[in-house]
């Protein structure tokens, strides 16, 4: 470009044909990661991840080093951006280690061991303790032990229903008991033993509950919060027992 | 004049004397670009931390456009091709030159823009709201962050190509484009790493994925 430029590094900005020769080069490179992803066995696919992955780094590198200039500016402007980078990658890899996103468990595994979320703030401000401890009937490999701690509950169906609300069958997610769990996706079922009557006429709190788990698309009552036809499909619960609904409704129909 | 630049001591940058020698506008642009790459980190790492855990749909393959964002890609990288152009006619005080480009540079960032409202009403029609699921959640915060980022930039360029109609852009404002460019290209490599993360890899995501850690306590808000 010209000379006349009061900035005394301008000779050393590429051309417009280099910067050209640079733009097709992106766009050879965008074209070939998306060339890569057209086969259907690549879609998803391991084995595309490091190309991808790398293919991208050129390109970013090619950005900041032409577009942005820094293979030409000062090493210091390159020294402040690669460190906040660096910083950002480093923590973010963090994150994914401390979150086991690169250890897989086995989602079973890990809905049997999750412990109810106890609502901060509402029996004292220092409830990490009681957050830890396990949740009654579930044991930490994942199975369902009998264990009854419930006095309210009574049956041993109760607190395997439970176990499985705060464990595998993962209900907790998305619904609230007060208590016992506070998932704010879908409907509260604090009092669902005796709200359950209501919801469709002529229909028990058993049939509607029962229902209710194992073709939720059936029948989505109005005016309950919360309630969004097609959010809960049978497929969520598909892996259900008969026994495990069976037990689910008791323990439901004992929230009342 | 809205725009204060020309009382700046722009003209003479490089006889300002500053300790590191560099021109403490462009360090401080390159410290917040620094910074804006810690921002994006969290929210990519939030993305991929909770990717295949969504207990609901819809899911990334049920309504990821590759090939229309593809496009969307290659336009928003063409904006950059224009972005130096504009800061290369401005050093060679080129008005025709700096107008030009500036203006195609705001046309493809707002097209890049227009292609993002008409995914975001895409998905919302297919069922995806911020608050339907993990996958919902996630995108739209990174991606909207992205988004509300190109439309700062507009706003940035369309005050230059003000400028540059009143024939206030030169070789002494040089650092003044240079700046909004570095800016815009930083916006076009977030949007690299974007693209391949959730769109080239995460696209064919389905639902709540085997082998991936998933904590049903963790997806419960305090309300």
């Amino acid at each position: 470009m010209s000379t006349h430029s009061p900035e005394h590094h301008d000779s050393r900005h590429p051309s417009f044909k280099q910067y050209s020769l640079i733009a097709i080069a992106l766009f050879a490179i965008t074209a070939v990661e998306f060339l890569i992803i057209v086969p259907e066995r690549f879609q998803g696919a391991g084995v595309v991840l490091a190309p991808l992955i790398a293919l991208s780094a050129l390109k970013f590198a090619i950005v900041i080093m032409f577009y942005m200039h820094l293979k030409f500016d000062n090493r210091l402007l390159g020294g402040v951006f690669i460190t906040g980078l660096v910083l950002a990658f480093m923590a973010g890899s963090a994150v994914l280690l401390l979150f086991g996103s690169f250890q897989p468990t086995p989602r079973d595994y890990a809905a049997a061991n999750a412990v109810a979320y106890t609502h901060p703030g509402e029996g004292g401000a220092h409830e990490e303790v009681e957050m830890e401890q396990p949740v009654p009937g579930v044991t930490p490999d994942g199975g369902t032990e009998m264990v009854v701690e419930e006095p309210a509950g009574g049956s041993d169906l109760v607190a395997r229903g439970q176990a499985i609300f705060t464990g595998s069958g993962g209900c907790l997610a998305c619904h609230t008991i007060e208590g016992i769990a506070s998932g704010v996706v879908g409907p509260d079922l604090t009092n669902i033993g005796t709200d359950g009557a209501t919801r469709q006429p002529g229909v028990s709190a058993r049939d509607y509950i029962t229902e209710a788990i194992k073709m939720p698309e059936a029948f989505v009552p109005t005016g309950v919060e919360r309630a969004i036809p097609g959010l809960m499909t049978s497929a969520l619960t598909a892996s259900l027992s008969d026994a495990d609904v069976e037990a689910l409704v008791e323990f439901l129909l004992a929230q009342q | 004049m809205a725009y204060a630049s020309g009382q700046l001591p722009t003209t003479d940058v490089d006889h300002t004397y500053t300790t590191t020698g560099l021109n403490h506008r462009k360090l401080l642009m390159w410290t917040f670009l620094s910074s804006d790459c810690l921002f994006f980190g969290a929210l990519i790492a939030t993305y991929m931390v909770y990717r295949g855990q969504s207990l609901v749909g819809p899911y990334p393959i049920d309504i990821i456009d590759i090939p229309l964002t593809t496009i969307s890609t290659f336009v928003l990288l063409c904006s950059s091709f224009a972005m130096v152009q504009a800061l290369a006619a401005t050093n060679r005080n080129d008005q025709r030159g700096i107008q030009l480009w500036l203006l195609a540079t705001i046309l493809m960032g707002a097209t890049f823009i227009g292609f993002q409202i008409y995914e975001f009403n895409a998905f919302r029609m297919e069922g995806l709201k911020i608050d339907t699921n993990l996958f919902g959640t996630t995108f739209f915060t990174l991606t909207g962050f992205h988004g509300a980022h190109v439309t700062l930039g507009l706003v940035w360029l369309t005050i230059l190509l003000i400028m540059g109609r009143k024939g206030k852009l030169g070789p002494a404002q040089s650092l003044d484009v240079e700046i909004a460019g570095l800016y815009w290209h930083f916006v076009d490599i977030v949007w690299i790493v974007i693209f391949t993360l959730l769109y080239l890899i995460g696209g064919f995501d389905a639902g709540p994925t085997a082998g991936l850690l998933i904590e049903p306590s963790l997806l419960s808000l305090p309300t």
